[in-house]
Protein backbone atom coordinates (compact mmCIF):
# COMPACT_ATOMS: atom_id res chain seq x y z
CA UNK A 1 0.00 0.00 0.00
CA UNK A 2 2.08 2.40 -1.40
CA UNK A 3 1.60 5.57 -3.69
CA UNK A 4 3.19 4.66 -7.26
CA UNK A 5 3.85 8.02 -8.85
CA UNK A 6 4.59 6.32 -12.39
CA UNK A 7 1.37 5.00 -12.13
CA UNK A 8 -0.25 8.18 -11.45
CA UNK A 9 1.02 9.79 -14.03
CA UNK A 10 0.02 6.96 -16.16
CA UNK A 11 -3.46 7.52 -14.94
CA UNK A 12 -3.68 11.51 -15.58
CA UNK A 13 -5.62 10.67 -19.09
CA UNK A 14 -8.22 8.42 -17.64
CA UNK A 15 -8.76 10.42 -14.56
CA UNK A 16 -9.05 13.97 -16.51
CA UNK A 17 -11.62 12.15 -18.95
CA UNK A 18 -13.27 10.79 -15.37
CA UNK A 19 -13.28 14.16 -14.39
CA UNK A 20 -14.91 15.64 -17.17
CA UNK A 21 -17.53 13.00 -17.17
CA UNK A 22 -18.82 14.42 -13.44
CA UNK A 23 -18.86 18.07 -14.43
CA UNK A 24 -21.01 17.24 -17.64
CA UNK A 25 -23.26 15.33 -15.26
CA UNK A 26 -22.88 17.61 -12.84
CA UNK A 27 -23.89 21.38 -14.59
CA UNK A 28 -27.22 20.18 -16.06
CA UNK A 29 -27.77 18.90 -12.24
CA UNK A 30 -27.31 22.53 -10.96
CA UNK A 31 -28.90 24.22 -13.47
CA UNK A 32 -32.30 22.52 -14.12
CA UNK A 33 -32.25 21.24 -10.65
CA UNK A 34 -32.08 24.84 -9.18
CA UNK A 35 -35.05 26.15 -12.07
CA UNK A 36 -36.92 23.46 -11.11
CA UNK A 37 -37.01 23.97 -7.38
CA UNK A 38 -38.39 27.21 -7.37
CA UNK A 39 -42.20 26.02 -8.58
CA UNK A 40 -41.91 22.96 -6.78
CA UNK A 41 -41.50 25.47 -3.61
CA UNK A 42 -43.94 27.38 -4.28
CA UNK A 43 -46.57 24.52 -5.39
CA UNK A 44 -45.56 23.20 -1.65
CA UNK A 45 -46.42 26.38 0.20
CA UNK A 46 -49.29 27.32 -2.30
CA UNK A 47 -52.95 27.50 -0.53
CA UNK A 48 -54.39 25.35 -3.41
CA UNK A 49 -54.08 21.69 -1.97
CA UNK A 50 -54.35 20.27 -5.39
CA UNK A 51 -50.89 22.24 -6.03
CA UNK A 52 -49.23 21.65 -2.37
CA UNK A 53 -50.09 17.41 -2.20
CA UNK A 54 -48.58 16.21 -4.93
CA UNK A 55 -45.80 18.67 -4.44
CA UNK A 56 -45.30 17.13 -0.53
CA UNK A 57 -45.49 13.77 -1.41
CA UNK A 58 -42.90 14.34 -4.29
CA UNK A 59 -40.16 15.94 -2.11
CA UNK A 60 -41.12 13.33 0.33
CA UNK A 61 -39.97 10.37 -2.15
CA UNK A 62 -37.11 11.68 -3.93
CA UNK A 63 -35.44 12.56 -0.49
CA UNK A 64 -36.35 9.17 1.19
CA UNK A 65 -35.35 7.20 -1.30
CA UNK A 66 -31.38 6.53 -2.19
CA UNK A 67 -30.17 7.85 -5.68
CA UNK A 68 -28.66 4.33 -6.55
CA UNK A 69 -32.12 3.04 -5.97
CA UNK A 70 -33.53 5.76 -8.45
CA UNK A 71 -30.84 5.11 -11.08
CA UNK A 72 -31.16 1.57 -11.67
CA UNK A 73 -34.86 2.49 -11.76
CA UNK A 74 -34.43 5.02 -14.74
CA UNK A 75 -32.16 2.90 -15.84
CA UNK A 76 -32.71 -0.84 -15.64
CA UNK A 77 -36.59 -0.15 -15.15
CA UNK A 78 -37.78 2.46 -18.30
CA UNK A 79 -36.94 0.21 -20.80
CA UNK A 80 -39.73 -1.84 -19.97
CA UNK A 81 -42.11 0.69 -20.65
CA UNK A 82 -43.98 1.11 -24.08
CA UNK A 83 -43.97 4.84 -23.47
CA UNK A 84 -40.43 4.90 -23.53
CA UNK A 85 -39.05 1.94 -25.56
CA UNK A 86 -41.06 2.48 -28.43
CA UNK A 87 -41.31 6.58 -28.88
CA UNK A 88 -38.68 9.55 -29.32
CA UNK A 89 -38.07 9.02 -25.61
CA UNK A 90 -35.75 5.95 -26.07
CA UNK A 91 -33.22 8.08 -28.14
CA UNK A 92 -32.60 9.93 -24.82
CA UNK A 93 -32.91 7.00 -21.94
CA UNK A 94 -31.05 4.41 -23.76
CA UNK A 95 -27.94 6.53 -22.69
CA UNK A 96 -26.90 5.89 -19.09
CA UNK A 97 -25.80 9.37 -19.17
CA UNK A 98 -28.82 10.77 -19.67
CA UNK A 99 -30.51 8.48 -17.86
CA UNK A 100 -27.99 9.71 -14.68
CA UNK A 101 -28.50 13.67 -15.04
CA UNK A 102 -32.31 13.18 -15.17
CA UNK A 103 -32.36 11.16 -12.01
CA UNK A 104 -30.06 13.73 -10.50
CA UNK A 105 -32.11 16.83 -11.48
CA UNK A 106 -35.29 15.52 -9.99
CA UNK A 107 -33.60 14.34 -6.95
CA UNK A 108 -31.59 17.95 -6.80
CA UNK A 109 -34.90 20.03 -7.53
CA UNK A 110 -36.44 17.98 -4.73
CA UNK A 111 -33.39 19.04 -1.70
CA UNK A 112 -33.36 22.70 -2.81
CA UNK A 113 -37.32 23.29 -2.75
CA UNK A 114 -37.30 21.91 0.77
CA UNK A 115 -34.28 24.75 1.63
CA UNK A 116 -36.59 27.25 -0.44
CA UNK A 117 -39.81 26.39 1.58
CA UNK A 118 -38.45 26.88 4.50
CA UNK A 119 -36.20 30.26 3.75
CA UNK A 120 -39.59 31.62 1.98
CA UNK A 121 -41.34 31.02 5.34
CA UNK A 122 -38.54 33.22 7.51
CA UNK A 123 -38.67 36.14 4.77
CA UNK A 124 -40.02 38.42 7.22
CA UNK A 125 -43.82 39.16 6.17
CA UNK A 126 -43.66 43.06 6.90
CA UNK A 127 -41.66 43.15 3.85
CA UNK A 128 -43.70 41.30 1.81
CA UNK A 129 -46.62 43.42 2.87
CA UNK A 130 -45.17 47.14 2.44
CA UNK A 131 -44.42 45.89 -1.12
CA UNK A 132 -47.91 44.66 -1.83
CA UNK A 133 -49.39 47.89 0.10
CA UNK A 134 -47.20 50.12 -2.80
CA UNK A 135 -49.30 47.71 -4.96
CA UNK A 136 -46.14 45.91 -6.59
CA UNK A 137 -47.44 42.97 -8.90
CA UNK A 138 -47.28 39.77 -6.43
CA UNK A 139 -44.94 37.84 -9.38
CA UNK A 140 -43.12 41.52 -9.24
CA UNK A 141 -42.52 40.57 -5.19
CA UNK A 142 -41.12 37.14 -5.45
CA UNK A 143 -38.75 38.24 -8.15
CA UNK A 144 -36.98 41.23 -6.75
CA UNK A 145 -38.16 40.69 -2.79
CA UNK A 146 -39.30 37.28 -1.62
CA UNK A 147 -36.83 35.07 -3.41
CA UNK A 148 -33.48 37.45 -3.14
CA UNK A 149 -34.30 37.36 0.88
CA UNK A 150 -34.78 33.55 0.98
CA UNK A 151 -32.31 32.93 -1.44
CA UNK A 152 -29.74 34.52 0.93
CA UNK A 153 -31.70 32.13 4.31
CA UNK A 154 -31.00 29.40 2.53
CA UNK A 155 -27.61 29.58 1.42
CA UNK A 156 -25.93 27.66 3.47
CA UNK A 157 -27.87 24.81 3.20
CA UNK A 158 -27.80 25.61 -0.34
CA UNK A 159 -24.07 25.40 -0.18
CA UNK A 160 -24.23 21.79 1.14
CA UNK A 161 -26.49 20.26 -0.85
CA UNK A 162 -24.33 21.44 -3.56
CA UNK A 163 -21.18 19.46 -1.99
CA UNK A 164 -23.32 17.11 -1.35
CA UNK A 165 -24.39 16.12 -5.06
CA UNK A 166 -21.04 16.82 -6.12
CA UNK A 167 -20.20 13.59 -4.03
CA UNK A 168 -23.52 11.65 -4.80
CA UNK A 169 -22.44 11.71 -8.38
CA UNK A 170 -19.77 8.80 -7.89
CA UNK A 171 -22.72 6.25 -7.88
CA UNK A 172 -23.29 6.66 -12.07
CA UNK A 173 -20.63 4.08 -12.31
CA UNK A 174 -23.72 1.71 -11.04
CA UNK A 175 -25.28 2.29 -14.40
CA UNK A 176 -21.97 1.96 -16.42
CA UNK A 177 -21.20 5.74 -16.67
CA UNK A 178 -17.57 6.18 -16.41
CA UNK A 179 -16.85 8.81 -13.63
CA UNK A 180 -13.46 9.98 -11.73
CA UNK A 181 -14.21 7.12 -9.58
CA UNK A 182 -15.22 4.58 -12.31
CA UNK A 183 -11.66 5.47 -13.78
CA UNK A 184 -10.10 4.63 -10.44
CA UNK A 185 -12.42 1.15 -10.21
CA UNK A 186 -11.18 0.25 -13.21
CA UNK A 187 -7.38 1.00 -12.88
CA UNK A 188 -7.46 -1.41 -9.61
CA UNK A 189 -9.18 -4.28 -11.93
CA UNK A 190 -6.13 -3.32 -14.00
CA UNK A 191 -2.88 -2.95 -11.92
CA UNK A 192 -4.04 -4.67 -8.45
CA UNK A 193 -2.65 -1.49 -7.15
CA UNK A 194 -5.57 -0.77 -5.03
CA UNK A 195 -3.95 2.44 -3.00
CA UNK A 196 -2.99 5.03 -6.03
CA UNK A 197 -6.21 5.40 -7.94
CA UNK A 198 -7.62 5.66 -5.10
CA UNK A 199 -5.75 8.19 -3.85
CA UNK A 200 -5.94 9.73 -6.71
CA UNK A 201 -9.53 9.96 -7.20
CA UNK A 202 -9.87 11.41 -3.45
CA UNK A 203 -7.73 14.26 -4.64
CA UNK A 204 -9.67 15.13 -7.47
CA UNK A 205 -13.24 14.90 -5.60
CA UNK A 206 -11.49 16.75 -2.83
CA UNK A 207 -10.05 20.06 -4.86
CA UNK A 208 -13.66 19.52 -6.87
CA UNK A 209 -15.31 20.21 -3.19
CA UNK A 210 -12.67 23.03 -2.55
CA UNK A 211 -13.13 24.53 -5.65
CA UNK A 212 -17.11 24.62 -4.97
CA UNK A 213 -16.47 25.86 -1.41
CA UNK A 214 -14.08 28.98 -2.33
CA UNK A 215 -17.16 29.76 -5.30
CA UNK A 216 -19.86 30.14 -2.75
CA UNK A 217 -17.82 31.81 -0.39
CA UNK A 218 -17.13 34.46 -3.14
CA UNK A 219 -21.17 34.42 -4.03
CA UNK A 220 -21.52 35.22 -0.25
CA UNK A 221 -19.00 37.68 -0.27
CA UNK A 222 -20.83 39.65 -3.32
CA UNK A 223 -24.39 39.35 -1.41
CA UNK A 224 -22.98 40.88 1.21
CA UNK A 225 -25.92 43.68 2.09
CA UNK A 226 -23.53 45.65 3.85
CA UNK A 227 -21.75 46.25 0.54
CA UNK A 228 -24.85 47.28 -1.51
CA UNK A 229 -25.81 49.62 0.31
CA UNK B 1 -43.28 -8.83 -20.30
CA UNK B 2 -46.01 -11.84 -18.53
CA UNK B 3 -44.04 -13.03 -15.49
CA UNK B 4 -45.43 -14.84 -12.69
CA UNK B 5 -47.95 -13.16 -10.74
CA UNK B 6 -46.88 -10.49 -7.76
CA UNK B 7 -47.65 -11.90 -5.12
CA UNK B 8 -45.54 -15.07 -6.34
CA UNK B 9 -42.76 -13.33 -6.97
CA UNK B 10 -42.62 -11.48 -3.65
CA UNK B 11 -43.19 -14.58 -1.77
CA UNK B 12 -40.84 -16.81 0.71
CA UNK B 13 -39.10 -19.88 -0.57
CA UNK B 14 -37.74 -21.38 -4.22
CA UNK B 15 -40.28 -19.65 -6.55
CA UNK B 16 -40.19 -16.08 -5.07
CA UNK B 17 -37.72 -13.14 -3.43
CA UNK B 18 -39.42 -12.15 -0.51
CA UNK B 19 -36.86 -13.90 2.28
CA UNK B 20 -34.19 -12.35 0.07
CA UNK B 21 -35.38 -8.84 -0.03
CA UNK B 22 -36.08 -9.76 3.76
CA UNK B 23 -32.87 -10.96 4.85
CA UNK B 24 -31.27 -7.72 2.85
CA UNK B 25 -33.48 -5.68 4.67
CA UNK B 26 -32.36 -7.19 8.01
CA UNK B 27 -28.36 -6.72 6.56
CA UNK B 28 -29.19 -3.16 5.41
CA UNK B 29 -30.92 -2.10 8.89
CA UNK B 30 -27.99 -3.59 10.76
CA UNK B 31 -25.99 -1.52 8.58
CA UNK B 32 -27.25 1.57 9.58
CA UNK B 33 -27.80 1.27 12.58
CA UNK B 34 -24.11 -0.23 13.34
CA UNK B 35 -22.83 2.66 10.80
CA UNK B 36 -25.00 5.07 12.90
CA UNK B 37 -23.97 3.97 15.84
CA UNK B 38 -20.52 4.01 15.56
CA UNK B 39 -20.19 7.37 14.15
CA UNK B 40 -21.74 8.81 16.83
CA UNK B 41 -19.29 7.28 19.50
CA UNK B 42 -16.38 8.63 16.98
CA UNK B 43 -18.05 11.94 16.26
CA UNK B 44 -18.69 12.51 19.62
CA UNK B 45 -14.57 12.30 20.54
CA UNK B 46 -14.00 14.25 17.39
CA UNK B 47 -15.84 17.26 18.74
CA UNK B 48 -13.48 17.17 21.69
CA UNK B 49 -10.93 16.85 19.04
CA UNK B 50 -12.19 19.80 17.33
CA UNK B 51 -12.76 21.67 21.11
CA UNK B 52 -9.70 20.68 22.40
CA UNK B 53 -6.67 23.32 23.55
CA UNK B 54 -4.14 21.31 21.74
CA UNK B 55 -3.15 22.84 18.57
CA UNK B 56 -2.04 19.55 17.10
CA UNK B 57 -5.17 17.79 18.45
CA UNK B 58 -7.32 20.96 16.76
CA UNK B 59 -5.76 20.49 13.26
CA UNK B 60 -5.90 16.75 13.16
CA UNK B 61 -9.38 17.34 13.35
CA UNK B 62 -9.53 19.93 10.61
CA UNK B 63 -7.32 17.65 8.17
CA UNK B 64 -9.69 14.62 9.33
CA UNK B 65 -12.91 16.65 8.34
CA UNK B 66 -12.09 18.44 5.56
CA UNK B 67 -10.98 14.51 3.98
CA UNK B 68 -13.59 12.69 4.78
CA UNK B 69 -15.92 15.70 3.92
CA UNK B 70 -14.56 16.67 0.72
CA UNK B 71 -14.70 12.89 -0.88
CA UNK B 72 -17.55 10.58 -1.90
CA UNK B 73 -18.59 8.24 1.25
CA UNK B 74 -18.77 5.29 -2.18
CA UNK B 75 -14.80 6.06 -2.50
CA UNK B 76 -14.28 5.41 1.13
CA UNK B 77 -16.07 2.36 0.99
CA UNK B 78 -13.98 1.36 -2.23
CA UNK B 79 -10.78 2.18 -0.05
CA UNK B 80 -11.14 0.27 3.00
CA UNK B 81 -12.95 -2.33 0.65
CA UNK B 82 -9.37 -3.04 -1.19
CA UNK B 83 -6.93 -1.48 1.24
CA UNK B 84 -7.56 -2.64 4.75
CA UNK B 85 -6.65 -6.21 4.13
CA UNK B 86 -2.98 -4.80 2.86
CA UNK B 87 -3.21 -2.53 6.05
CA UNK B 88 -4.05 -5.52 8.40
CA UNK B 89 -1.28 -7.24 7.10
CA UNK B 90 1.01 -4.45 7.55
CA UNK B 91 0.39 -3.65 10.95
CA UNK B 92 -0.26 -7.42 12.47
CA UNK B 93 1.76 -10.11 9.45
CA UNK B 94 -1.57 -11.65 9.24
CA UNK B 95 -3.59 -11.58 6.00
CA UNK B 96 -7.33 -10.69 7.45
CA UNK B 97 -10.27 -10.97 5.28
CA UNK B 98 -12.24 -8.13 4.97
CA UNK B 99 -15.75 -8.81 4.57
CA UNK B 100 -17.76 -5.97 2.58
CA UNK B 101 -20.02 -5.70 5.72
CA UNK B 102 -16.93 -4.33 7.81
CA UNK B 103 -15.63 -2.32 5.17
CA UNK B 104 -19.03 -0.80 4.83
CA UNK B 105 -19.47 -0.09 8.99
CA UNK B 106 -16.04 1.42 9.15
CA UNK B 107 -16.77 3.59 5.87
CA UNK B 108 -20.35 4.69 7.44
CA UNK B 109 -18.26 5.35 10.43
CA UNK B 110 -15.69 7.32 9.67
CA UNK B 111 -17.53 9.24 6.79
CA UNK B 112 -20.60 10.38 9.04
CA UNK B 113 -18.03 10.31 12.59
CA UNK B 114 -16.81 14.01 10.59
CA UNK B 115 -20.51 15.11 10.10
CA UNK B 116 -21.69 13.94 13.72
CA UNK B 117 -18.49 15.87 14.88
CA UNK B 118 -18.80 18.76 13.49
CA UNK B 119 -22.94 18.87 14.60
CA UNK B 120 -22.13 18.22 18.35
CA UNK B 121 -18.88 20.79 17.86
CA UNK B 122 -21.63 23.26 16.85
CA UNK B 123 -23.63 22.35 19.77
CA UNK B 124 -21.40 22.72 22.30
CA UNK B 125 -20.71 26.06 21.08
CA UNK B 126 -23.50 27.24 21.21
CA UNK B 127 -24.36 26.63 24.75
CA UNK B 128 -23.82 29.76 26.72
CA UNK B 129 -20.79 30.37 28.20
CA UNK B 130 -22.51 31.55 31.33
CA UNK B 131 -23.40 27.88 31.98
CA UNK B 132 -19.29 26.54 32.21
CA UNK B 133 -18.80 29.67 34.65
CA UNK B 134 -22.01 29.05 36.55
CA UNK B 135 -20.69 25.51 36.95
CA UNK B 136 -17.43 26.06 37.96
CA UNK B 137 -18.82 28.87 40.43
CA UNK B 138 -20.58 26.44 42.35
CA UNK B 139 -17.85 23.82 42.34
CA UNK B 140 -19.22 21.43 40.32
CA UNK B 141 -15.92 19.25 39.07
CA UNK B 142 -15.36 18.78 35.51
CA UNK B 143 -16.81 15.29 34.68
CA UNK B 144 -20.42 16.15 36.76
CA UNK B 145 -20.45 18.89 34.59
CA UNK B 146 -20.12 17.67 31.49
CA UNK B 147 -22.53 14.96 32.29
CA UNK B 148 -25.42 16.88 34.09
CA UNK B 149 -24.95 20.19 32.67
CA UNK B 150 -23.57 20.65 29.18
CA UNK B 151 -24.18 17.16 27.28
CA UNK B 152 -28.05 17.61 27.98
CA UNK B 153 -27.94 20.59 26.38
CA UNK B 154 -25.78 19.73 23.84
CA UNK B 155 -28.34 16.98 22.47
CA UNK B 156 -30.89 19.48 22.70
CA UNK B 157 -29.05 21.53 20.33
CA UNK B 158 -27.31 18.85 18.32
CA UNK B 159 -31.04 16.60 17.50
CA UNK B 160 -32.15 18.21 14.50
CA UNK B 161 -28.38 17.81 12.46
CA UNK B 162 -28.11 14.54 14.25
CA UNK B 163 -31.66 13.45 13.13
CA UNK B 164 -31.16 14.31 9.66
CA UNK B 165 -27.74 12.19 9.54
CA UNK B 166 -29.57 9.25 10.42
CA UNK B 167 -31.75 10.09 7.30
CA UNK B 168 -28.34 9.85 5.20
CA UNK B 169 -27.06 7.09 6.63
CA UNK B 170 -29.80 5.10 6.25
CA UNK B 171 -29.93 5.79 2.28
CA UNK B 172 -25.83 5.19 2.09
CA UNK B 173 -26.28 1.89 2.91
CA UNK B 174 -27.34 1.33 -0.50
CA UNK B 175 -23.55 2.10 -1.73
CA UNK B 176 -22.64 -0.91 -0.14
CA UNK B 177 -24.66 -3.70 -2.18
CA UNK B 178 -21.67 -2.08 -5.03
CA UNK B 179 -19.09 -3.71 -3.09
CA UNK B 180 -20.69 -7.12 -3.31
CA UNK B 181 -22.73 -7.28 -0.07
CA UNK B 182 -26.27 -8.38 -0.04
CA UNK B 183 -28.35 -5.55 1.26
CA UNK B 184 -31.57 -4.82 0.01
CA UNK B 185 -30.42 -3.06 -3.06
CA UNK B 186 -28.38 -6.12 -4.22
CA UNK B 187 -31.19 -8.49 -3.40
CA UNK B 188 -33.64 -6.42 -5.41
CA UNK B 189 -31.40 -5.55 -8.44
CA UNK B 190 -30.19 -9.24 -8.73
CA UNK B 191 -34.36 -10.04 -8.06
CA UNK B 192 -35.16 -7.17 -11.12
CA UNK B 193 -32.79 -9.14 -13.05
CA UNK B 194 -33.29 -12.30 -13.59
CA UNK B 195 -37.04 -12.03 -13.40
CA UNK B 196 -36.90 -9.26 -15.49
CA UNK B 197 -39.44 -7.07 -13.21
CA UNK B 198 -37.58 -3.96 -12.57
CA UNK B 199 -40.43 -1.93 -11.38
CA UNK B 200 -41.62 -4.77 -8.81
CA UNK B 201 -38.39 -4.89 -6.89
CA UNK B 202 -36.87 -1.49 -7.02
CA UNK B 203 -40.30 -0.24 -6.27
CA UNK B 204 -40.33 -2.86 -3.20
CA UNK B 205 -36.82 -1.60 -1.94
CA UNK B 206 -38.36 1.88 -2.09
CA UNK B 207 -41.17 1.45 -0.42
CA UNK B 208 -39.15 -0.10 2.50
CA UNK B 209 -36.67 2.97 2.24
CA UNK B 210 -39.19 5.12 2.29
CA UNK B 211 -41.25 2.86 5.25
CA UNK B 212 -38.01 3.42 7.57
CA UNK B 213 -37.84 6.96 6.72
CA UNK B 214 -41.28 7.57 7.45
CA UNK B 215 -40.86 5.80 10.93
CA UNK B 216 -38.02 7.66 11.71
CA UNK B 217 -39.45 10.98 11.14
CA UNK B 218 -42.21 10.23 14.08
CA UNK B 219 -39.66 8.86 16.00
CA UNK B 220 -37.79 12.29 15.57
CA UNK B 221 -40.97 14.43 16.33
CA UNK B 222 -41.54 12.24 19.58
CA UNK B 223 -37.86 12.70 20.43
CA UNK B 224 -38.16 16.58 19.66
CA UNK B 225 -41.17 17.09 21.91
CA UNK B 226 -39.63 15.38 24.39
CA UNK B 227 -36.66 17.11 24.53
CA UNK B 228 -38.15 20.42 24.00
CA UNK B 229 -37.52 23.09 26.64
CA UNK B 230 -41.21 23.92 26.74
CA UNK B 231 -42.26 20.51 28.33
CA UNK B 232 -39.48 20.39 30.09
CA UNK B 233 -39.85 23.77 31.81
CA UNK B 234 -43.93 23.00 32.25
CA UNK B 235 -42.73 20.00 34.54
CA UNK B 236 -40.68 21.64 36.55
CA UNK B 237 -42.91 24.23 37.22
Amino acid sequence: MSFNVELAIRLLPDLAAGLWTTVLLLLPTFFFGFLLSIPLALAKRSRSASMRRPATWYVAFMRGAPQLVLLYFVYNGFPYLGLVRDTFLWVFFKEPMFCAIFVFVLNHAAFLAEIWRGALKNVPKGIVEAAQALGTPTWLIFVRIEFPLAFRIGFPAYRNEVVLFLKATSVVGAITVFDILGFAKEAIDLTFDPFTPLAMASLLYWGMVQVVQLTFDRIEWAMRLDRQA
Amino acid sequence: MNGSPVLELLSFGSAGYGDELLRGFALTMSLAVGGYALAIVLGVLLSFAALSRHRIVRTFWNVYRSVLMGVPSLLVIFFLFFNLPVLMQMLTGRFLDVTPLTAGILALMLVYGAYVGETVRGAILNIPRGQFEAGRALGVRTIPMWRHIILPQAVRLAMPGLSNIWMVVLKDTALVSLVGLNDLVRAANVAAGSTQRPFLFYSAALVAFLIVAGLSHVVIDRLDRRLSLKRLTAKAA
